[in-house]
This record gives C-alpha cells, structure tokens and sequence, in this order.
C-alpha cells in the first residue's frame, strides 16, 4: 500500500517538475536590467517610492459578508425548530431579517453594490 | 522547438500608441483579429506605432518598450512608412497599411530569440542610484520624510472620511491605455481615488490641420465657408460618434459588441446599425455610467464646452440649430440633463439614429455649419482655428478631483478627446 502512495507522489513530483522544465525550454528568456523591472508609469521615472500606504476599503465587504453569513448561522436552526415553536418562531426570524435588511440598505447606499 | 514555442504562444497582444493620423489604422488593425488588446506593457507582445510619431515621444517609448516582457516587437504602421519610426527604437516591423502586413513574417521576427527586439535595450543602472548608501544600506536617510531606494516616500493627507493616507503623485501618460494617446496627467492619488489634478498636458506638437483633415472632419471645410454635402457631414459624425462608442464598451468590459460596431461602421448599413445601437443603450451601461463626472449646465458654460458635451449637461449649442439646410430637414439638436457619463453616451447614441435619420433624407443638400463630431470649429480672436477637443481639455482638471481610477477613465472616455485635433491652430 506504501509503495503505491510513494509511487503516486514520485509520479506527481515529475509531472511537475516536467512542467517547469518545459516552461523554462519553452519561455523566451527575460530582461532583469534595472530599466526592465521599473514600475509602469506610461513611459515616465516615478516620482516617489512604490511603498505607500492606501485603504482597500474592507468595511463593505465585510458588512456584506456579516449580513448574510449572519443570517445563515441563525436560519439553519430556526429551520429546524420552526415547526415546532411556530408563529413565535416565525415573528422572530421576521425581525431579525428586518434588522438585517436595515443594514442591508445602508451598505447599499454606502455604494457596495455599484458596478466598478 | 520553434514549432513548438510558435503553439505555446497564442495570438499576440498588443499595447497601442496612436500618433499623427493613426487612429483609424489601429482601430482596423483591432478588427483584424490577429491580435488582442493587451493590458499594459509587460502583458504586451506588439508596441504597435500607429501614425505617424513625434519624435520627442522617443524617451518614453523607449522606457515602455524595455518594460516589456519577451518576445517584443515594435509593429510600426502609417501611410507612407518605409523605415523605423525613430532612432532608438529597435527594428521591428513596418508596414505602409494593416492590408500589407505579412503576419508570418512578423510572426518570425516576433518570436525570434535572436533578434534585436529581444536583447536589453537601456543600460542596466537603475534610474534613481540608492545601492550602499545610508546607515543600514538602504538607499538612503530614513522612512518618512526620507528616501529609501533612493526615492522620497510620499507624504500623508487626510482623505474625504478624514483618515491619513499617502498621497501619491502619479503621472500617467502620455501613452496609457483607456486614455487617449498623447495626453498626459500629473495626478494626485489616495489609493484609487483621484484626490487632485495638477496638470494635463497634450503631447501632440501644435500644427496646423494636415492636407486630408477636411476630409476626415468636413466641418472643418465648412468652417472655411466651403457649402458641405449634409451627408458627409452626418457620415463623418456617425463614424466618430460609434468608434468613440466601440472604445467606451471596451472600458466597460464589453468587446464583442465593442468589435460589432467597429465592423459595423465600415459601411454604415442602417439596419445592421440600429440594431447594434438599440443594444448599446443598455441597463448594463446605465448602471456602469450614471452619476459618474457630472457636469452641470453652469460649468459647462464657464468651461466652454462643445458639442455632445455641452448637450449632455443641458446646452442647446449646435451651429447646426441655425443653418437652413438642417432647417428644412426639420433638425432639433439633441439635449440630455443629466450631465454625467451616461447623459454623455445618451447624447451620441441618440445623435446616431439622428444622422442615420438625416442620411435617409438629406439626398444632395449642403449646409455651412461647422458643427463636428466633437462639437463646432471656430475662429480664435486672432483669426486661428478653436477645436471642440482643445475646449473640452477644460473639464479634465476640475472634473478628475475626487473620481474613484474607473471613474476617472469612464470620465476622460466619455468626453471623446481627439488629442491630435485639440493640438491644431
């Protein structure tokens, strides 16, 4: 049995290591001057360094992944009790898809929804 | 090995750069699908020179071409071209039209391991020296305020929701792609907002309009006071008006259709066009475009905007509205509200059906209205020549601040640019 998992693996290892071979047969070599490696900046010297600081703005995404993901972790017990409370059951979901649709339509008007 | 290499590459891509009259070479050499539209230098296998280049570009295009990945080639296309377009530049391939290239001999020359195009281009120092120097071997004297790698770090500046981020001074052209060739902008950026623009310039040398622009752009003959059949002049701003379209569904991610209209706009076929047209005007556009630079009718009249421009932000400025000729054929300039991107695309897509409208009725009437695609040619106070492009250039500096980057190119797009029109006198 071990030799066949060894087999698996040695034969998984020289798919790959032909694959990068044949990569390196096949590619046209690179230029690593200093000109080469510069950042593009439509043919001109960028003024400062490329090391800045910027906001990826996470917070709509995160918003959007909380609301929904939120709402599943509570749906899937729900589901399973529902039949059994009944109407209660049902109110609650009822306001905690509305709390949730509240943020919803902010995230919304915050622009995560827009077309990039 | 050749072979093999030739399967393993695919269909070349290719980074544009238009020059004087190359506009229409690149977009048939779009159509014909020998090669794709690549995203930027290093994804680029072709530089293709389209027209004629000026030659202070040389600095630049040399700097784009060594950031190009191998195999390269420069593919040089302009009427009347026998040689390499500027000293420099290693040769490539040059062709007198896009009919006349050999594509397997420009194949070959392309993935020739041994050809000039594949060697180093510039000498290997780096452009700003930081090797040993500073305290720790870093380039230089600290971090902020400092310049490790032997470039200064940007400084920081409060952003529209008050946080402290670097405030970075980009230049992008004069030869980006999703910008027109020939324009440069110094700009300011946090992270992909725009928060300032502190200069645009067009790097096209002022000339005047070369023999042939009349018949590319008839308003300019009947500027001239020259009687212009109303058909060619409708010709010429349906032509314009769908390949400046092609090119804005091609930044909203749509290149089939943007190559539908491309092929369209060959031989104007009214049926096919409409069709295409009805298309474009899409809920998919209306979203991608709305609210995005929005002009309004006070500063488009303070900025001097022409044409759709102008129509787009309210303005009823067409020379067209006083002419007779367009009189009798019962012509209403068309006129938007809404000032922003999509305002702008409804404004050339309705002047579409409009023309195509006109060229059924029009039969051999001539009009002197100097009314372009891009809106009217007038005379300067000194008796030169006022391009609707030079007008436009007005709204990119105070339109561009505070845009989010595929704002800001939907922004520049939407204004239809002819950076080489805007440089004539």
């Amino acid at each position: 049995m071990y030799t066949t998992a060894l087999l698996y693996a040695l034969a998984g290892l020289l798919f790959g290591l032909a694959l990068l071979a044949l990569g390196r047969v096949l590619r046209f070599g690179v230029i690593t001057t200093e000109p080469a490696r510069q950042p593009f900046e439509s043919g001109m010297d960028p003024q400062v360094h490329a090391w800045n600081r910027f906001h990826v703005r996470y917070l709509n995404y995160t918003l959007i992944f909380l609301l929904f993901d939120m709402e599943m972790v509570y749906m899937y017990p729900w589901a399973v009790v529902f039949l059994d409370v009944g109407w209660k059951a049902f109110m609650e979901m009822g306001m905690f898809i509305t709390i949730l649709l509240l943020g919803i339509l902010y995230t919304w008007r915050e622009g995560a929804f827009r077309w990039d | 090995m050749h072979r093999a290499r030739h399967f393993a590459f695919g269909r070349p891509r290719a980074f544009p750069v238009v020059g004087l009259g190359g506009v229409e070479p690149w977009r048939e050499l779009l159509l014909h699908r020998q090669l794709s539209l690549g995203r930027g230098p290093r994804d680029a296998d072709l530089l293709v020179l389209s027209g004629e280049i000026p030659t202070d570009w040389g600095n630049t295009l040399r700097a784009l071409f060594e950031t190009m990945a191998l195999p390269r080639l420069v593919l040089y296309v302009a009427p009347g071209a026998d040689t390499d377009p500027l000293p420099g530049l290693p040769p490539g391939y040059t062709a007198s039209s896009v009919e006349g290239i050999d594509w397997t001999l420009l194949w070959e020359r392309l993935l020739d391991s041994q050809g000039p195009s594949a060697r180093a281009l510039l000498a290997d120092q780096p452009p700003t020296p930081w090797r040993g120097r500073g305290d720790h071997g870093q380039g230089g004297e600290g971090m902020m305020g400092g310049t490790p790698y032997g470039r200064p770090m940007a400084m920081t500046m409060e952003d529209p929701d008050q946080l402290a981020l670097d405030d970075v001074p980009t230049a992008l052209g004069p030869h980006f792609p999703g910008l027109p060739s020939g324009l440069y902008l110094g700009l300011r950026l946090q992270g992909d907002r725009v928060r300032q623009c502190e200069g645009v310039e067009n790097r096209f040398p002022s000339q005047s309009p070369p023999p042939g622009s009349g018949h590319r752009e008839p308003a300019l003959r009947a500027r001239a006071r020259e009687a212009v059949p109303v058909a060619d002049l409708e010709q010429a701003r349906l032509r314009s008006h769908l390949g400046w379209l092609a090119d804005l569904l091609d930044l909203c991610d749509r290149p089939g259709l943007a190559m539908r209209l491309r092929e369209a706009r060959k031989d104007l076929d009214s049926h096919a066009l409409r069709r295409l047209l009805d298309r474009a005007e899409s809920r998919q556009l209306y979203y991608q475009t709305r609210n995005i630079g929005v002009i309004s009718s006070a500063q488009a009249r303070q900025w001097r905007l022409a044409g759709p421009v102008a129509r787009a932000s309210g303005l009823k400025l067409d020379t067209r509205n006083h002419d007779p000729a367009y009189r009798e054929l019962g012509f209403q300039p068309v006129v938007e509200r809404g000032g922003d991107v999509w305002s702008r695309c409804r404004v050339r897509i309705r002047e579409c059906y409009q023309s195509l409208d006109l060229l059924d009725r029009a039969g051999d009437a001539h009009t002197r209205a100097p009314e372009g695609a891009r809106g009217s040619f007038l005379d300067t106070a000194g008796g030169g020549l006022d391009t609707p492009s030079a007008r436009n250039l007005a709204a990119l500096q105070p339109g561009l601040a505070g845009l989010e980057w595929h704002e800001a190119v939907l922004f520049v797009g939407s204004l239809d640019l002819d950076t080489e029109e805007a440089a004539w006198r």
